[in-house]
């Protein structure tokens, strides 16, 4: 299979997947469209080897990461997230856990949507984001501690 | 987390940008920006500085490994960036780029849930002089010329706490000259930073390499740091001030533009590993957060805004430059602990 099915078949795979995480650590929907672009673009140059379904999952959630990183870090301010705007919540329940979730920073926001939203581990967040396991629990921890303080609130 | 779950299922990539990711192709090698200073540069000087003495130097002593820095040659990633992807050997690339190590950043509170924030360091190449100074004078434009101190240094870095933290600039006495166009604009900044073991010189132009004295015709050694070509030069002469009994004889230069502003940076010191960290935090710090020169002007630098929201340790990531994780089941050499890959699909559609 060459190159351009093959991308194809990880669009359709795995779009919704990078997209949703841009979201989730950057909370801005025309930065994430560009940092899921990138991923894809990243992935045409390099031409990796993937070995699995799980490993381009991974790969690509990691490219997509150091791009948010990067976008992240090029910030002067930060943004006021108004991705409830354009993605506004099914209901009032989920709204209100969205937008606590949302109101972290973005190490945590990040560290919380790969565990409980993709179901990784505190190593495979690690590897994916470049950071110790120790750290991705320090980041779960603080923001289980912040998302409890907001919801109580709120 | 169910209700994050519901919300974030609700989302979709729309048509447009699905249309766009099957569009993509792959992007086109490009020739080194470098290629347009080929040849002879500007023949300019400007005479900016007075006080220290620069003089010619031998070529310095190798890294010393008791400094902990790490010497790259022969490692195609840096120390500890383990990729999940196979990838062929000697590419530099994100992640897996060519660090010096990293420096770590800590927050305010320092008990044991203390947030840190690792910085990586890039690697640069530096190679061999390859310029020649001409003695030329040149006229300051005409919107005029002053003096430049701390309160420039802080409104062309945008934040105080970056000073000592990332830049490793803290205790040092700034100084120097700005010039401006007609309109008001900065035309050419030139600061002299020195500290107890460091100095430096640095000019900054906005959108071109600010100018010099030293014509080329060679081409200078380059490395891509975060797709900024950056040229590296080693021995870039010495500094000594025999008032105070100092003399540095380790230096290195570097020149780029970055987010628009043009740098030539010249670090003095005594030790090539504390020389080299200290170009790397600059080239960093300038490529990453960016320099901002519109804060100042002929009546003087803008002050600092503080933002309440922002921190030395955040959002700044964890980067991490760890030994290498023997528990990431995805590093290029193979050496796996666990046998059980990525799920194939996590709970997202």
């Amino acid at each position: 299979m060459d190159h351009s099915n093959r991308l194809e078949e990880l669009i359709n795979k795995h779009e919704h997947t990078l997209y949703r995480a841009a979201l989730a650590i950057l909370g801005d929907a025309q930065e994430a469209e560009d940092a899921v672009q990138d991923a894809y673009l990243r992935y045409l140059e390099k031409r990796p080897e993937l070995r699995d379904e799980g490993h381009e999952k991974a790969w690509l959630l990691k490219v997509t990461a150091n791009r948010c990183k990067s976008i992240l870090r090029q910030r002067k301010r930060h943004p006021v997230v108004e991705l409830l705007d354009v993605y506004p919540a099914p209901d009032g329940e989920s709204r209100e856990v969205a937008e606590a979730v949302l109101s972290l920073p973005a190490n945590q926001r990040s560290a919380v949507h790969l565990f409980y939203y993709e179901g990784y581990s505190s190593e495979e967040i690690g590897a994916i984001l470049g950071q110790r396991p120790g750290t991705v629990r320090s980041h779960l921890s603080r923001a289980r501690e912040s998302l409890r303080q907001y919801l109580s609130e709120n | 987390m169910k209700q994050y779950k519901k919300y974030m299922d609700n989302i979709q990539v729309s048509d447009t940008l699905h249309q766009r990711l099957l569009n993509l192709e792959a992007p086109q090698k490009r020739a080194p920006v470098w290629n347009k200073y080929k040849g002879v540069a500007a023949v300019l000087v400007v005479a900016l500085l007075t006080g220290p003495v620069l003089y010619a130097t031998t070529r310095p002593e190798p890294l010393l490994p008791e400094l902990g820095y790490e010497n790259p040659e022969g490692e195609h990633e840096g120390p500890g960036q383990p990729d999940i992807a196979i990838v062929e050997p000697g590419e530099s690339l994100e992640p897996g780029m060519k660090t010096i190590g990293g420096y770590e950043v800590y927050g305010e509170d320092r008990g044991p849930n203390t947030m840190v924030s690792y910085c990586m360091l890039p690697y640069i190449e530096y190679g061999p002089p390859s310029g020649t100074a001409v003695d030329v004078s040149l006229a300051p434009p005409d919107g005029g010329l002053r003096d430049a101190g701390r309160d420039d240094v802080l409104a062309l870095i945008g934040n105080e706490d970056a000073l000592a933290a990332h830049l490793n600039w803290g205790g040092f006495a700034f100084s120097g000259t700005v010039g401006f166009e007609a309109n008001g604009t900065v035309w050419m900044m030139s600061l002299w930073g020195e500290g107890a073991d460091a100095a430096f010189s640095l000019q900054l132009s906005p959108g071109q390499l600010p100018p010099t004295c030293v014509v080329t015709d060679e081409q200078r050694t380059i490395t891509n740091v975060w797709g900024v070509e950056v040229s590296g030069v080693n021995s870039a002469g010495a500094y000594g001030d025999t008032e105070r009994g100092v003399y540095m004889d380790v230096s290195r230069e570097v020149e780029f533009i970055a987010n628009g502003v043009g740098c030539r940076l010249t670090v003095y010191g005594t030790q090539d590993g504390a020389v080299e960290e200290l170009v790397s935090r600059f080239v960093r710090w300038a490529i990453l957060e960016g320099l901002d020169l519109s804060g100042i002007s002929p009546d003087g630098a803008k002050p600092l805004e503080i933002d309440p929201n922002y921190s030395v340790g955040e959002p700044n990531w964890n980067d991490s430059a760890d030994e290498y994780d023997s528990n990431c089941p995805y590093c290029v050499d193979g050496t796996v602990s666990r046998t059980t890959p990525f799920p194939a699909s996590g709970r997202s559609s």
